[in-house]
């Protein structure tokens, strides 16, 4: 019996006394450079509470992992970091599904919080006191003031809005759910005019000769392509269209420095003048074994960054390829790295 | 069918009785590791889900997202659809989502939930990786009228009623059993997440179960039982908020017809089973904020027949059919996508030195309309090395089925799925004894299995896509040990059961991934249940102690959920009022007030309370037939 019961208690025993505890292999000692700083906006997962941001420095290839948690007393981000931009000497970081904004110094350290949104994606300033904020599902564009850090008024815009841009004093807003860009004044706020880009258009940017680019996704189930657009913003009118093949999933689009040369992924990375009469038939880099998430091209030396989210549950890898395209390195970002603020 | 109290430390089953039950479970549980919830635990978790039960009962880790919010097992390290859930033997995972939701099973409906460790694809199909639960409704004829109410109400607005009317005489069995559950459900709880308003109340968080199940069988002559049962559950729940600003509107509804026709054969030494079950399950989620409205039909055919021969006194083969077809609809599919399957199954136990060494030997060929064919099969062995000690020993090969979800969800879904496959290896030593007044029972087991083409869900050309990725090892230990004293109407007992379990993926196709020699997220290394109990009279008090160790909740293992201890008292009392049976019940459950997540942001109740009562009354037909023990 004896016996028994002390093997029974041996057992217990040994189920309590190996350490379970896990050892975080985060890096806190990092000795940064003068180079400019990299900014990675990393979403984390739905309802989970982990957005970070990471800061990346070029100059000695170190990271400072969950930068805004670092400079704000281990204070939570949220979840689903959608975007960050810098204006006014201040962050602002839209945090999708916590439905906020949060407002920093240029030290990332918080200032504000914006909130009474549903589903905020995008931030665009349009003057120096007041922004747009696209939404996905409050089917209206909200009107911020950046002196209060509260939101004045909406404009109806049915549908999930996505990013903006700004171009002769008219703002262009994409939305996935609706085949138009739509034009706004954003002098009194109201919608002026609708452009036809065909569906799910969110990407935008402006070029040098601020033209208009839209990308649209196109609707595979209804057999219409994807098409990258160019709109004339003096005439709103589309001035020309490139059709993708209906497998094709491009997304991601941004520009370089100097505002001359697109950048897509569509599988591979793809680069193309914006001169070009065609969309380039071979992509700058390829695919091979990875799945592009999130792309930026490095304002300060034409650098290409290129997120790889892998299962969406793990930290990203962020590879740097030159400006021809040869990879050069790569570092881990947070959860599902979506895109870039270069300093 | 009343519920009794007997004696605490049988908890490997023996199915002697004739019912219309297929040897299979009998079979397959040869050379492996079977655990029978005990009446006594089925009592103090009457008015509680078969989710609640296996958590505090067995090692199996209960990923639960709330009270009366999604539960699914996570057993021996694999996921939800890595476990079959079987009633009366017919596999009801769902073939659009690979999982059932736990909390939608309320226990009372079982007669009796035995547990399955181990692999089995070879017996029960796909899906049988991890461990198989089984949910049996056994009523046995010449019973006479049985009246059973339950009653309980408890804190957050709980409420819950069941009922079960039988009558049974020598030919005839009719049961039926209804349930409602209700929870307004809005407990307080730390909110980790949230450092400056840690005070939070849960919101937007009811939910209503309901359901009825009635079952017939007949006894056409001494050789053939016709049976039919026929299960309506319908769950309604809103779904609670998880940030700070929004207010959720989401809602779901589940809907669920089960139902089956049984035909059973049985000669002293052949016994045949033919057999039919169709299933109808709906979901809906709504969510008007976010402009949602999703709705899911499947209807599952199944029909299946199982042969068992005896020969040469105790070896027995057994072979069978089954046909399984699911028909899926859902506004993602574009469509209706359907999945046919037919298996062919054959299985031997082997007999020697009578019955000290037992032996099974099963194979089972599948065919699938979406892929390719999985052989499986199975070897095991049993050897009582002593009176007391018996050693048990099986490999397997496993595998589970890609669901409708994973091939053809659009975007993302991918026909091209392979199905998760490979094998499993265990090895089980239990020992019982009886000295005088004391009792013990010791059992250890150790397992290993590795999974190939492991199915999980990644970034794709379009949309995230599930993909045959990685391949996982889990290997671990379990132990099961339980020590009784009895002294005439005094009974303690004390039990621990602890599960320690490495599953991590060995490789992994994603280039520069974080995962490799990594455990799989939400699967605790460390699990241990041990409970005290007290049994005076007809007073019972038992005290459960749970802890769960670290969960990670990122592949790399970068980010976890910290353990947690959770008790539980409960106490039962059974009296009786003229002709009448009474149980009454309370409990305390989060004793130590542990504010706890069991899944990453959704909080569970700290300290709360239920009481209970169960009202029974049994009629016998004859007095000459009453002498029999219920069990």
């Amino acid at each position: 019996m004896k016996k028994h019961f002390s093997l029974f208690l041996a057992i217990v025993l040994f189920y309590s006394c190996v350490k379970d505890k896990p050892n975080s292999a985060i890096n806190t000692q990092v000795q940064l450079s003068g180079s400019k700083k990299v900014y990675v906006v990393n979403e984390g997962n739905f309802m989970a509470g982990n957005s970070t941001i990471s800061l990346y420095d070029p100059g000695s290839g170190q990271v400072i992992e969950k930068y805004y948690q670092g400079q704000n007393n281990s204070a939570a981000l949220g979840d689903v970091a959608q975007s960050l931009i810098f204006y006014n000497s201040g962050f602002y970081l839209v945090v999708n599904n916590s439905a906020k904004i949060v407002v920093c110094d240029e030290q990332m350290k918080y200032k504000a919080t914006v909130t009474g949104f549903t589903s905020p994606r995008y931030i665009l300033p349009v003057s120096n006191s007041k922004a747009y904020v696209s939404d996905l599902y409050a089917n209206k564009l909200f009107v911020v003031n950046l002196n209060s850090n509260s939101i004045t008024t909406s404009i109806p815009c049915p549908g999930w809005t996505e990013k903006m841009v700004l171009s002769y004093n008219k703002v262009f807003v994409t939305n996935i759910k609706r085949n138009y860009v739509y034009v706004i004044n954003p002098a009194n706020d109201i919608k002026t005019d609708s452009i036809n880009v065909g569906p799910a258009a969110g990407d935008i940017v402006v070029d040098k000769n601020d033209k208009v680019w839209v990308l649209s996704a196109g609707n595979n189930t209804a057999a219409i392509v994807p098409s990258l657009n160019k709109i004339d913003p003096l005439t709103n009118q589309v001035e020309s269209t490139l059709n993708f093949a209906l497998t094709d999933t491009p997304g991601s689009l941004c520009l370089n420095k100097t505002k001359d040369t697109l950048y897509f992924l569509n599988g591979g990375i793809f680069r193309m003048p914006i001169s070009a009469s065609s969309l380039p038939a071979t992509p700058l880099i390829q695919k091979g074994n990875r799945t592009y998430y999130g792309l930026g091209i490095n304002r300060n030396d034409y650098t290409i960054y290129a997120s790889d989210a892998l299962d969406y549950i793990q930290r990203s890898n962020v590879y740097i390829f030159d400006a021809s395209g040869n990879e050069k390195t790569f570092f881990k970002a947070g959860i599902n790295a979506n895109s870039f603020y270069f300093e | 069918m009343l519920h009794s109290f007997i004696a605490i430390g049988q908890d490997t089953i023996a199915l002697k009785e004739v019912d219309v039950t297929a040897r299979r479970l009998d079979l397959s549980a040869i050379g492996k590791k079977t655990q029978a919830i005990d009446s006594t635990t089925k009592q103090q978790f009457v008015y509680n889900s078969v989710g609640d039960i296996l958590n505090l009962n067995t090692p199996i880790f209960i990923k639960n997202y709330g009270p009366g919010s999604l539960s699914t097992s996570s057993f021996r390290g694999g996921n939800a659809s890595q476990t079959a859930i079987l009633w009366n033997g017919f596999n009801i995972q769902s073939g659009m989502l690979g999982q059932i939701d736990l909390a939608l099973l309320p226990s009372v409906l079982f007669d009796k939930i035995t547990v399955e460790y181990g692999g089995s694809s070879s017996v029960w199909g796909s899906g049988a990786v991890g461990g198989s639960i089984h949910l049996d409704n056994t009523p046995r004829f010449n019973r006479g009228f049985t009246t059973i109410a339950n009653l309980s109400a408890g804190s957050f607005g709980l409420f819950n009623a069941s009922t079960n009317i039988e009558y049974s005489d020598k030919k005839f069995i009719s049961s039926t059993k209804a349930y409602l559950q209700n929870s307004v459900n809005d407990f307080r709880y730390r909110d980790t997440a949230d450092p400056e308003r840690p005070a939070k109340i849960q919101r937007h968080a009811t939910y209503t179960f309901k359901g009825l199940m009635q079952e017939f069988r007949y006894m056409i002559n001494n050789k053939q039982i016709i049976s039919a049962n026929i299960w309506y559950n319908r769950g309604a729940r809103q779904i609670p908020v998880y940030n700070i600003y929004n207010l959720s509107r989401a809602e779901q509804t589940d809907a669920n017809l089960k139902s089956s026709i049984n035909w059973n054969y049985t000669t002293s030494g052949f016994k045949s089973i033919v057999r039919t079950a169709f299933f109808n399950d709906q979901l809906n989620y709504t969510d008007s904020v976010f402009s949602i409205d999703s709705k899911s039909r499947l209807q599952t055919i199944i029909a299946e027949n199982e042969n068992n021969f005896k020969w040469k006194e105790k070896n027995e083969l057994n072979v069978g059919v089954n046909f399984t077809s699911y028909t899926g609809r859902v506004d993602n599919y574009e469509g209706t996508k359907t999945m046919s399957k037919a298996a062919l199954f054959l299985g031997n136990k082997f007999s020697f030195y009578k019955d000290k060494l037992i032996s099974y030997v099963s194979v089972r060929g599948e065919y699938f309309s979406t892929g390719k064919m999985p052989l499986t099969g199975n070897v095991s062995l049993e050897y009582k090395l002593t009176k007391n000690l018996t050693s048990k020993l099986n490999g397997a090969k496993v595998f589970r089925q890609p669901t409708l979800n994973e091939l053809y969800w659009r975007p993302g879904g991918n026909p091209n799925l392979l199905p998760e496959e490979g094998f499993t290896y265990e090895g089980d030593l239990a020992f019982q004894k009886t000295y005088g007044k004391f009792s013990v029972f010791i059992s250890g087991s150790a397992y290993m299995r590795t999974i190939n083409n492991w199915i999980l869900w990644v970034p794709g050309p379009n949309a995230t896509t599930p993909v045959n990725i990685q391949q996982v090892f889990s290997r671990g230990t379990e132990t099961s040990s339980r020590i009784g004293w009895q002294k005439n109407k005094l009974k303690i007992s004390m039990s621990v059961i602890s599960g320690y379990v490495l599953s991590t993926v060995q490789s992994s196709r994603q280039e520069n991934g974080n995962t490799e020699a990594r455990q799989l997220i939400y699967t605790p290394r460390y699990t241990v249940n041990g409970n005290l109990s007290l049994s005076y009279n007809h007073a019972t008090l038992i005290y459960y102690h749970q802890y769960i160790g670290y969960r990670f909740t990122t592949s790399d293992n970068l980010q976890w959920l910290p353990p947690y201890h959770y008790s539980s008292l409960r106490f039962n009392y059974k009296t009786s009022l003229q002709t009448t049976n009474m149980i009454l019940f309370v409990a305390c459950n989060n004793m130590l007030n542990t504010n706890y997540e069991v899944i990453a942001a959704h909080y569970m109740p700290l300290r709360n309370f239920e009481i209970g009562i169960t009202l029974s009354t049994n009629k016998p037909n004859k007095p000459k037939e009453t002498g029999k023990t219920p069990e």
